[in-house]
């Protein structure tokens, strides 16, 4: 692999252990994957060590968050700067937030931290970026064009200490063509954000050994299709499989054409989704007879939904056996709080957490992810399928509805709408 | 007994070897390992829908092989974890290394290997005992008897 003069007295120690111990990481990353450089990296986001589901990736127990605790600890004993032009960090916890914009980094509040509805510096056409969410690279990669692979939380922190990322896998301009056709078609419904994650979830899940297949997806029309849309799609993407690049015709900014996508070659697989696969996904977390225990709305309430959900809770009460919670993005938050809307939603009863994933239960805050069945609930109704795949393994009844309206419902009347 | 090696490039870590547990699903430590939200000291399997080979397997201390990785960065954190607490993988083999596998196996000096001459999860099946040579990029396969 080919370092620069710079990158080699890095790797030697020339500037210190901190940037040593970070080099020699990116540099195997990179010999194992075949990189011949090392390119600068325009934005690194440190936002999801915020952790999982609301905070666990912080607590003291983890041991990824202690290794980069004490790699943080180096960097500040050696008084170094986080070298990548600009990095924002939400890291969960008031001492590692300290830690974090010692070595320079730019804080923003945690609401919507792992959403890209609201990241900044928004990433241009063709630079090289390494988000932390695997739902808002998905996002930079396909409906941007940036380029970034899915480093996860080592990769990204090196990267930004360094302002260096290995070139290999997506940021190559070989391995962003498609290679797999998935032609959705005219039955699968797409009326809002929860179709279309589940659109992503039945792609994903049936491409989910291709991380390295760019699917190029046809059928959609683009025309009425939301950001908020892409944005669940996005991130259902990257649960159950990690498809880190997708072309939709028409809307990815290198899919414009099919032909455009596949630079003029076969697709090596074609995938065929109809409204029967789109059902089998739905149906995997039907409607119960329980009583809803616990409704979330778990993708973050983007400003239109911020405005949907308002009104149809304004005047009305959530049911008093239901604890019904949400959060917003770092722009609806905003927005609630200057147009009384926040006040709308908590007079109606419902929870507007501060971070991705809280839940009021009882007066309590809980996590779902680590507490349901500690807490011995049953029923939980949701918009999210992330959700749904982690906690139904504590054997809680994971209930899947198909549109904002029928889960605010849900929530008013304190039983399943279906 | 039959022995059948596997030659790819140079891969992460050292030697190590071990029974060999093989699945052509795409692994996800966070959402389909124990781990944080049931079990921390647990390296057994938990998703019966993504895993369902492997559902109830204790993939402690085994050489994993499998396609790639899938969803989810904090499987980065979820081998950290239970390596810290000796229940990590001994290697692992794959088709092509997930970026938050390989990130984690170079942190902790995980034997990992890719891109090798032969699909290692069609060659190689669960119970043969598997030695990795991550420098020189080979894969020792001692088919289990029967």
């Amino acid at each position: 692999m080919h370092l620069t003069k710079d990158e080699e007295k890095m790797l030697s120690g020339g500037y210190g252990e901190a940037y040593r111990r970070a080099m020699e990481i990116l540099v195997k990353m990179g010999e194992y994957n075949g990189a011949k450089r090392m390119v600068p990296v325009s934005w690194a986001d440190l936002t999801t060590f915020s952790g999982i589901g609301g905070g666990h990736g912080d607590s003291p127990d983890n041991d990824m968050y202690n290794y980069i605790q004490d790699f943080d600890d180096l960097c500040i004993q050696e008084n170094v700067k986080l070298k990548c032009p600009i990095t924002l960090a939400d890291a969960g916890s008031p001492e590692r937030n300290e830690k974090m914009a010692k070595l320079g980094a730019m804080l923003i509040p945690s609401a919507g931290a792992s959403s890209p509805h609201d990241i900044f510096p928004l990433p241009l056409f063709g630079q090289y970026v390494t988000p932390g969410a695997t739902n808002i690279n998905t996002y930079c990669n396909s409906m941007l064009g940036a380029r970034g692979n899915n480093e996860g939380p080592i990769g990204v922190h090196m990267a930004a200490l360094t302002g260096k990322t290995p070139e290999y896998g997506y940021l190559l301009d070989e391995n962003r063509l498609a290679k797999t056709l998935v032609d959705v078609g005219d039955d699968v419904p797409l009326n809002n954000y929860i179709d279309w994650a589940v659109l992503g979830f039945y792609i994903s899940k049936t491409l989910s050994t291709h991380y390295w297949d760019v699917p190029i997806i046809t059928g959609i029309n683009p025309v009425g299709v939301s950001s908020d849309d892409v944005i669940s799609f996005c991130a259902s993407m990257n649960n159950p499989g990690s498809i880190t690049l997708f072309l939709i015709e028409g809307l990815s900014p290198e899919g414009r054409t099919k032909e455009q996508a596949l630079a003029g070659a076969k697709p090596k697989e074609t995938i065929v989704v109809g409204k029967k696969e789109i059902q089998s996904i739905y149906d995997t977390y039907p409607p119960t007879g329980n009583k809803p225990e616990i409704v979330t709305l778990r993708y973050p309430l983007s400003l239109q939904r911020l405005f949907d959900v308002a009104a149809m809770v304004e005047g009305k009460k959530v049911h008093k056996d239901v604890s019904f919670s949400v959060d917003l993005t770092l722009t609806a938050k905003i927005v609630a709080e200057k147009l009384g809307l926040k006040k709308v939603l908590e007079d109606a009863g419902v929870f507007v957490a501060e971070r991705q994933g809280q839940v009021m239960r009882n007066g309590k805050l809980m996590d779902p992810w680590t507490d349901a069945r500690r807490l011995g609930m049953k029923t939980m109704v949701t918009d999210s399928l992330k959700d749904c795949n982690a906690i139904c393994q504590q054997e809680i009844d994971m209930v899947l509805l198909p549109s904002l309206e029928q889960i605010v419902k849900t929530a008013l009347t304190g039983k399943v709408e279906v | 007994m039959e022995k059948i090696v596997l030659k790819g490039h140079k891969g992460i870590g050292g030697i190590a070897e071990g029974e060999a547990v093989v699945t052509k699903n795409a692994l996800s430590f966070i959402f389909d390992v124990g781990g944080i939200w049931l079990d921390p000291m647990s390296a057994k399997v938990t998703n019966k829908q993504e895993m369902p080979d492997w559902y109830g397997k204790d993939l402690a201390n085994k050489v994993l092989v499998f396609p790639t990785g899938r969803g989810g960065i904090f499987s980065t954190a979820m081998i950290m974890g239970l390596a810290n607490k000796d229940l990590g993988p001994k290697a692992m083999i794959n088709v092509k290394t997930h970026p938050v596998f390989a990130y984690a196996s170079i942190v902790l000096d995980i034997p990992t290997v890719d891109e090798l001459d032969q699909n290692p999860c069609e060659v190689i099946k669960t119970g043969d005992w598997v030695k990795v040579d991550a420098q020189k990029g080979t894969v020792e396969v001692t088919k289990k008897k029967g």
